[in-house]
This record gives structure tokens, C-alpha cells and sequence, in this order.
């Protein structure tokens, strides 16, 4: 999931990042469509210098459902005084000539800009994540090619205006497209109906020749990535199924995803992957808080708001029900053994039940990799960590991160004289060194975590994460 | 100090330049680190030339360059190159035609001429051989002259910047900073009642105009921002007891989107 970055810009961006000063940018894009053809248009429109506030993203896993991605809802405020976000008949509004304001794409880009001067006197603006200044993206697809793009949704809901010159537009993420479509509408459905082919089925739907949700991921297959899978759902065989004619496109897609233990998912930059649930194994950024000095990542936690076990995703006993029959046959169960230990978690913590019912998982194999994957991650005691950081544009969901906090005492190795009366030539057990404890009671050395959640705060450059255990 | 109209350079659809367009945004920004420059032009033998075109025929009489590197260069009208521009402004030339400027900002006050277009040819730059850069560029015409100037102590311009202050977890501070905008207040006392109708008239207009402060040709503090005169008008106040003695006040300056 995270962005992949060449050396040289991961180094700079660490360095703004950390940097005591530094200058970050947010900027806001519309696309609309076309009166006539109801297609959008081929550019994007910046209105940032209409926006007063830009609100918050919230990007969440596993939250309301194992391996459920929950995408932010990106709630703008602007200003109206020139009628520009009037409906498409009033002649001052973005939209006049256009098809409706509900349904335009809406792109927000973050970072971080280093103007530098260059020898001959003339500054060059480079921008991060994403280094317009070198590697441009428009003739370039090197695969360490960065975006500054961190949400890509539709405008929805009612937008409406007030006499204090001000409207609130909101936008869904593009899984929308797809929430608002019924699956029965599709075409496609036949007798070897696999997750991969729905997926297919659904990036080449078409209504009277034209592409239907083709146009909202960048009009090109290129934004749409899914694994092929083998099995076959008899309960897709057709758009009027029982599995299929009450039920919408995105509805679809996370069942089929749960069967599979795959996840479907928008990446801030708009596309749609629909694949393996990607875990990094090695860290990829590093928190520094209180107490720990690091001369490349700097120091970026302000402070911790919690820390600790996490009991309420504690399972002793995963209960994978993949067939629809109420029997024995039909649920597949990994649990722990509780026995009276005091190292026993099922005995010290409780037993607890995590529920998955889906009737489309197509084997006890399946049903069984799913359960073992839950209960590997739920069944021990692990610690999540929710803290904030300065601005931080580039670590993503699902990443490993590690953090440090407060690594009292001192290092004794130092180079330099750590106190005033400390030797002038080394360091040793006989200088008076206390221990220097700051912060409060945590004390995290380079742990090991994953982002589960990120908020990023467009108005005040701040970023809540929520990390848990690896 | 001046008042002039707001820019006729507003949009880069006026723009006409052989190159660098991906740096064509930057020619509206106050941002003195974010500069148009040419691609492939650096080169003092080569000429490069920008031409802003207008919808109907507009009044210039004020040209203002800020972060240029231009040395040899020159700006006329409606396409001709002999049209160059009579400067009133005391400086290294008489016409706004440049063989050797070493100022990165100039302000040119020039007799009014009506156009069409206005065109600048640049051969060289004062580092030679370096692509043909400015900052920004504004064409336009006086409103009003302050017919009386504020003491020291009525004139405050000021930079602030919009930026977020992070507290870090040991106390130290980490600033994040978006934009610089420019707020000023100007703290008149004595003025003439036509005066001071201008200035209600500038007032009651708003509209965003261009606050000049005390401009030269030659070692020029830039202070020229695109503003608007938020809150109340207070130029009704006497300054005295006597009705002779004019009006007393203060203009509240700050700096537009962009």
C-alpha cells in the first residue's frame, strides 16, 4: 500500500518532514462533465483559492469488518461570494455549461514544496512526495514515481447555499460509484462467474455503448488492478440470482473479497485494486517521540492520546460459517486451548468469538486460511498505539512502521560530555549521568507496528495514526 | 505611495510566450520564489519574448517586475517594437528599453498609452546565458496618488505568514507554512475632502485594487501587493477643530487570493 519513492526523494521528504521549518501546500481539483455527452472533461479545475476550510481525511482498516477498508468522506467548506458552486444555470458557477455538480470528481493533492536556487539565480519549486522538478510524471513512469495525491472522491449529498456566502461540498470516496449501482443492471453474469471476472464485468460495463464507472477511474483500464481467481460462484450465475438482485456493485465486491481473502480497495491517487492483502514486512518510516533523537526521521510524535493492550480485538476462537446449512459441516473453527495457566490468554483474558458468515467462501481450505489469518492476528495480547504527528504525506495504510518513545537512560556511548561535569575525554560508569526519563510511563524502542488508521488534518498539517502490533 | 487598477494580466490565456509554460502559473504569484522562466532559452544571443494580449483596447501607464533576472530587454505595445514605453520614473533610461539593468525589481511609471497588447523582448540576463526568468509581472494604470504620505509611525506594512505551529512532545516548535500574505494599515491624518472621497470611492467600490508603496526604479522594496480594504471607513473623522484642516483616518490593506 504505501507510496513507493526513490532514494534521493525519500530522503528529502524525511528531511522536510523533520525540518523546523518547511513549506507544505494543499490544493483542490474538480472535474466536471459535459452538458451534452455527460462524459467529464479532460482537465482539472483548481478551486483551492476558493476553499476557506479543507476538513479532514480518515483512512481505517479492519474497522467495521475484517480487511474492510473505510475511506474518508472529504467534507470542504468554500466560499460562495462570486456564485462559482451555484447550480449549472447560473451563469457565475463552475458548473455553467456543464452537467450537475453532484457526481464531479473532486482530487486533493498534499505535500511538501523546496524552492531551490538554482546557479544561474532563477528557483526551481519541487514538490514532495511527488518531484516535479527531475521526474515528471507526464513523460516518465518510472515505477519510483511518486503522487501528490492523497484523496480522489464525488461530490454527493445536498449542496446547498445560505446568505453567508458559503457552501459545504462533500465528497465520497469513489467506492460510491459503485455503492449506487445495482448489481441486477450489470451484464455479463454467466455459469463461470469468478471474483476476477465480476471485477471485469464491472470495469467493462457499459450502458448504450458508454463506459459507467470506466470514466471516474481516470477513463483508462490502467487505474483498475485485480488477481485472477479460479473459483467460481454458482450463486452469480445470473443478474436476477438471489445473491445478486437486491444487492449493489460494492456490496458485492467486499463479499466476494472476504470469500477470497482479498481486499477491494480506491488508493488515495483514485485507482481500484481488488487483490491480496498486501502486508509489508519491513518498516518503512520511522516515529520518533520524547526521549529519542534520530537524525534522519527527526522527531515528528507530539503526543500519545493511547497506548496499550488492546482487549476489545482480542479473540480466543475465530467461527468461519461458509455454508449456508446450519450444521456442523458448515462452520469452520480455530481457537484457542484454554487451560488454567497464568501465561494462558483464553484463561487470563476470556473467551471471545469472532463471527464470519459468508456463504461464499467456497471451501473448507478457504474458510480455514481465513480463520487462521484472523486468529493469527487476533488471538494474541497485542498493543495498539494512537498518537500525532506534523504533517507526514507519504506513510500509508497497512504499513510497518516502528516507533520510539522516550529511551531513557542515556546512552553512555555519546561522543560528546553529556553533563557540565562529566569527563572531558570519555565517557564512563564514573561520570554522573542520571537517567533521564521524559515523557511519562511509555517506553518504546524501534517497535514494530502497522498503520491500521491515519487521519490527516488538511487545516492544521497534523496526523493522527493508530498502529498495531505486527 | 500609489493606488492603481488591478492587474490586466489576469489570466494565461492572455499569455503568449514560446516556452516554459509549465512555469507560466508563477507570473500571477507574489511568491518571490516561485518565477516563470523560459525552457530552452538561455542563451544571451537568443531573444525571448512574452506578450500579454487584452480583450479591448486598456490603459497603461504603470509597469511593475518583481524577481527578474532580465538585463537587455525591452517592452512596447500593440507589437512594435519602436512602440516602447516613455518612463517618467527616474532610472537608467528614458524609454523602457534595457541594455544593462542589474535591478531584480523595478517599478517604470510611464506615460498612458492605450493598447492592445504589451510585449517584452528579453536578449540577456544579468547572470549570462541563464534562462529568462521574473516573478511577476503587473500591467496597469493609476487610480489615485496619496496626496499626503503617513508618518513612520501610521505606515505599517507587514507580512504575515498562514502557517500551522506544531508543539512537539518535548516543547520544541515545528512551523508548517502555506503562503505568505500581505496586511498593512496606512494611518492618514490631514487629507483633502477630494482626497478622501477617492478614497471612499476606492472603499465603496469592493473591489480588489493595488496598494503601491513607495515605489523606484532602482533599489525597490517590492512593496506592491493586490489587495482589498476590508472593514469600516473612518475618513469622515475631522482632523481638528477647524473644518480647514481635513480628515483624519486609517486604510486597512489585505492581500487577495490568488
Amino acid at each position: 500500500m504505501s507510496i513507493t519513492l526513490s532514494t534521493e526523494v525519500e530522503a528529502v521528504l524525511n528531511s522536510l518532514i523533520k525540518a523546523g521549518a518547511s513549506k507544505v501546500f494543499t490544493r483542490v481539483f474538480i472535474k466536471r462533465r459535459l452538458a451534452v455527452s455527460g462524459l467529464f472533461e479532460d482537465d482539472w479545475l483548481e478551486i483551492t483559492r476558493d476553499v476557506m476550510s479543507f476538513g479532514k481525511l480518515k483512512y481505517e482498516i479492519d474497522a467495521a469488518r475484517f480487511s474492510e477498508f473505510r475511506l474518508p468522506t472529504l467534507s470542504l467548506k468554500v466560499a460562495n461570494d462570486e456564485g462559482r458552486f451555484n447550480d449549472e444555470d447560473d451563469k457565475n458557477s463552475y458548473w455553467f455549461g456543464y452537467a450537475s455538480r453532484n457526481r464531479s470528481l473532486v482530487r486533493v493533492e498534499a505535500g511538501f514544496r523546496k524552492d531551490v536556487q538554482g546557479d544561474d539565480g532563477i528557483w526551481q519549486n519541487r514538490e514532495y512526495p511527488h518531484n516535479s522538478y527531475w521526474d515528471q510524471s507526464w513523460y516518465d513512469v518510472n515505477d519510483w514515481d511518486a503522487t501528490n495525491t492523497i484523496f480522489v472522491g464525488v461530490l454527493t449529498g445536498d449542496i446547498t447555499q445560505s446568505d453567508k456566502n458559503i457552501v459545504a461540498l462533500k465528497a465520497k470516496p469513489l467506492t460510491e460509484v459503485f455503492r449506487e449501482y445495482s448489481a441486477r443492471n450489470l451484464t455479463g453474469f454467466d455459469t463461470s462467474m469468478t471474483a476476477a471476472k465480476f471485477v471485469q464485468i464491472v470495469r467493462d460495463h457499459t450502458v448504450g455503448g458508454d463506459y459507467i464507472f470506466r470514466p471516474f477511474f481516470g477513463d483508462t483500464t490502467t487505474n483498475w488492478s485485480f488477481t485472477s481467481t479460479s473459483v467460481i460462484y454458482s450463486q452469480m450465475d445470473t443478474n436476477t440470482a438471489d445473491e445478486v438482485r437486491a444487492k449493489n456493485v460494492w456490496s458485492i465486491m467486499t463479499k466476494l473479497a472476504e470469500a477470497e481473502n482479498h481486499v477491494p480497495l480506491i488508493t488515495r491517487d483514485g485507482q481500484f485494486k481488488f487483490v491480496n492483502r498486501d502486508f509489508n514486512t519491513t518498516a518503512s518510516y520511522e516515529f520518533h517521540g520524547e526521549g529519542s533523537n534520530d537524525r534522519v526521521y527527526g522527531r515528528t510524535m507530539k503526543n500519545i492520546s493511547k497506548y496499550g493492550f488492546k482487549r476489545s480485538k482480542y479473540y480466543s476462537r475465530v467461527l468461519v460459517k461458509y455454508d449456508e446449512a446450519d450444521t456442523n459441516t458448515s462452520y469452520h473453527i480455530v481457537e484457542s486451548t484454554m487451560t488454567v495457566d497464568g501465561a494462558n490468554n483464553a484463561w487470563n483474558l476470556g473467551e471471545r468469538t469472532f463471527r464470519i458468515d459468508n456463504n461464499w467462501i467456497p471451501t473448507a481450505t478457504v474458510a480455514d486460511d481465513i480463520a487462521t489469518q484472523v486468529f493469527n492476528d487476533y488471538s494474541s495480547a497485542k498493543r495498539e498505539i494512537e498518537f500525532n504527528t506534523s504533517f507526514i504525506p507519504h506513510v500509508d495504510l497497512l504499513d510497518v512502521v516502528s516507533v520510539t518513545y522516550d529511551t531513557s537512560p542515556i546512552n553512555q556511548d555519546s561522543l560528546w560530555d553529556l553533563r557540565d561535569w562529566a569527563s572531558s575525554t570519555s565517557n564512563t560508569v564514573n561520570d554522573l549521568i542520571f537517567d533521564d526519563f521524559n515523557g511519562d510511563a511509555i517506553k518504546l524502542s524501534d517497535e514494530e507496528m502497522r498503520v491500521i488508521s491515519m487521519e490527516i488534518d488538511l487545516d492544521k498539517y497534523e496526523c493522527r495514526w493508530t498502529l498495531r502490533e505486527t | 505611495m500609489e493606488i492603481l487598477y488591478k492587474n490586466q494580466l489576469d489570466t494565461t490565456t492572455q499569455l503568449d510566450i514560446a516556452s516554459g509554460t509549465l512555469t507560466q502559473e508563477n507570473i500571477f504569484t507574489r511568491d518571490q520564489k516561485m518565477q516563470y522562466y523560459t525552457s530552452g532559452y538561455n542563451d544571451d544571443a537568443t531573444t525571448a519574448s512574452i506578450t500579454i494580449n487584452f480583450d479591448q483596447t486598456t490603459s497603461i501607464d504603470r509597469i511593475a517586475l518583481l524577481e527578474t533576472n532580465w538585463k537587455d530587454f525591452t517592452v512596447f505595445y500593440d507589437g512594435t517594437t519602436a512602440n516602447t514605453f516613455a518612463l517618467t520614473s527616474t532610472g537608467s533610461t528614458i524609454t523602457s528599453d534595457f541594455s544593462n539593468n542589474s535591478e531584480t525589481s523595478l517599478y517604470m511609471a510611464a506615460t498612458t498609452v492605450n493598447c492592445t497588447s504589451v510585449t517584452f523582448d528579453i536578449l540577456s540576463t544579468q547572470i549570462a546565458n541563464s534562462e529568462k526568468a521574473v516573478g511577476m509581472v503587473v500591467l496597469s494604470s493609476k487610480l489615485y496618488d496619496f496626496d499626503k504620505i503617513p508618518s513612520s509611525k501610521g505606515y505599517k506594512p507587514t507580512i504575515v505568514p498562514d502557517e500551522v505551529e506544531h508543539k512537539m512532545a518535548d516543547g520544541g516548535r515545528r512551523i508548517q507554512r502555506t503562503t505568505n500574505k500581505f496586511r498593512g494599515s496606512i494611518k492618514l491624518k490631514y487629507i483633502s475632502e477630494s482626497f478622501r472621497n477617492n478614497l471612499y470611492d476606492l472603499w465603496n467600490d469592493a473591489d480588489d485594487f493595488i496598494f503601491v508603496g513607495f515605489a523606484t526604479m532602482a533599489s525597490w522594496d517590492e512593496v506592491l501587493y493586490e489587495v482589498v480594504w476590508p472593514g469600516k471607513f473612518d475618513f469622515f473623522t475631522y482632523s481638528d477643530d477647524a473644518v480647514a484642516t481635513g480628515f483624519s483616518g486609517t486604510i486597512n490593506l489585505r492581500e487577495i487570493t490568488k
